[in-house]
């Protein structure tokens, strides 16, 4: 009798069990982008000349983009989804931490810190910190060509031949998403942010396990 | 009296012990492991290198296959981080007893000026005396390549003018599975106790 009673308890847990996951699983109520590879380790340089390393970006959230001074028009679609990225975060209450910009150049030859300087900045951001990162081109082609996997090809006529890439790193140096080509959808961009941050803030006791089940699920955005 | 309240008791109070132990037992089962790190979700094989081990041997990441392994960097001068972090690995292989054999501890050195692999053995051997813990050296190109592609930062910072340098680096530690993915990224401080029940898992699994 005490045995049956065992495996009804048994089976009925089980079932519950079996059925939670599935639910999990299929409706998935927890969204999240996955942790898909660490982030390059640098140390580089900024306009000012100053140092600025890949440990500058522990607890930020970090859009990388690609790119040179001298781009011109290559770059327009580039700068046009950054400040769109820009004008949807203005429009809309600050989250901690907030979001900055980091474009690497990949002409570190002609993009010296003063060159950087003196260069025109697109748009000037309203609600996003954007610094340009320059440096050796060794260090470089190991962080944009090797770890973010960037193509870039100088042309003989001094441009650069490049496939735009945007890499959301978050604030433990692990990418998130990347988004390849030079034109972003922003709304889509923003709503996978917002799940990095609902991330952030339910990174404590139960939903945390949530959010641990989801990525073990692999509960992604489509 | 009493009989009559014991059996009404009895069979209730008995079905709910034994509800709840089966519940405890069903959720101890098929609950994940809670790891120690950020756990990562690689679609690709770690980075793969080969540098210069012990006796000025190669050590190749993918000749490890079949292995979990523990990748660190640092050097050997390092006055607090990289020691730390070494006596918490020695700790991981010490709790993981019979199955440290299964383990690779590699440690990188971000100082190759003066990380021989004689002097990595030295200062290895002081910390684990049984010798289970592997110096890797190598040139500063191939280090400052292999460094970025696990986000680790490494940079020299002289502080007298007779040469004497420190060196700010990344203190995470990688946990490599033994189908060569980055598994579990930890950062400074954790216990080799926690880290060995992560490797316990994953060797299971």
């Amino acid at each position: 009798m005490k045995s049956g009673w065992l495996w009804k308890i048994a089976a009925a847990v089980g079932g519950l069990l079996v059925i939670g996951v599935l639910w999990f699983t299929l409706a998935r109520p927890v969204l999240v982008l996955p942790r898909m590879r660490l982030g390059p380790g640098y140390s580089l340089v900024d306009a000012a000349g100053k140092t600025v390393t890949s440990e500058d970006g522990r607890g930020k959230l970090t859009l990388y983009t690609f790119a040179y001074t001298r781009c011109a028009a290559d770059c327009e679609p580039l700068y046009q989804t950054l400040q769109a990225i820009d004008s949807g975060l203005a429009a809309r209450p600050a989250r901690v931490p907030s979001l900055r910009f980091v474009t690497l150049t990949l002409d570190p030859a002609r993009d010296t810190p003063e060159q950087l300087a003196s260069f025109a900045m697109p748009f000037t951001p309203r609600s996003v910190q954007w610094t340009w990162l320059t440096g050796p081109e060794k260090t470089l082609k190991n962080v944009s060509g090797g770890a973010f996997e960037v193509l870039y090809q100088p042309r003989a006529d001094g441009s650069v031949f490049f496939a735009p890439r945007y890499v959301l790193v978050d604030g433990e140096g692990i990418v998130r998403a990347v988004y390849d080509g030079a034109e972003l959808n922003t709304a889509r961009f923003l709503e996978q942010l917002d799940l990095v941050y609902e991330e952030i803030a339910q990174a404590q006791g139960a939903a945390k396990l949530a959010y641990e089940a989801a990525h073990f699920f692999a509960c992604y955005p489509h | 009296m009493k009989n009559i309240l014991l059996s009404r008791w009895t069979l209730p109070v008995a079905g709910l012990v034994i509800g709840l132990v089966a519940v405890v037992v069903l959720w101890n089962a098929v609950r994940p492991h809670t790891f120690a790190g950020t756990v990562m979700q690689s679609l690709q094989p770690a980075y793969d290198f080969t540098l210069t081990g012990p006796d000025d041997l190669p050590v190749k990441l993918s000749d490890q296959h079949g292995k979990a392994v523990l990748l660190f960097f640092g050097y050997t001068s390092c006055p607090d981080i990289c020691p730390t972090t070494l006596y918490e690995m020695r700790d991981m292989l010490d709790a993981l007893g019979n199955k440290a054999g299964a383990v690779r501890v590699l440690f990188v050195s971000v100082d190759p000026e003066k990380d021989t692999p004689q002097r990595l053995k030295a200062f290895l051997a002081n910390i684990d005396p049984q010798g289970r813990l592997t110096g890797l050296t190598g040139d500063l190109d191939t280090l400052n390549e292999i460094a970025a592609q696990y986000g680790i930062f490494f940079q020299k910072r002289p502080y007298n003018d007779s040469g004497g340098y420190l060196i700010d680096h990344t203190a995470t530690v990688l946990l490599v599975d033994p189908d060569g993915y980055l598994r579990v990224v930890y950062p400074y401080g954790t216990p080799g106790a926690d880290i060995a029940a992560d490797v316990r898992y994953i060797l299971s699994h």
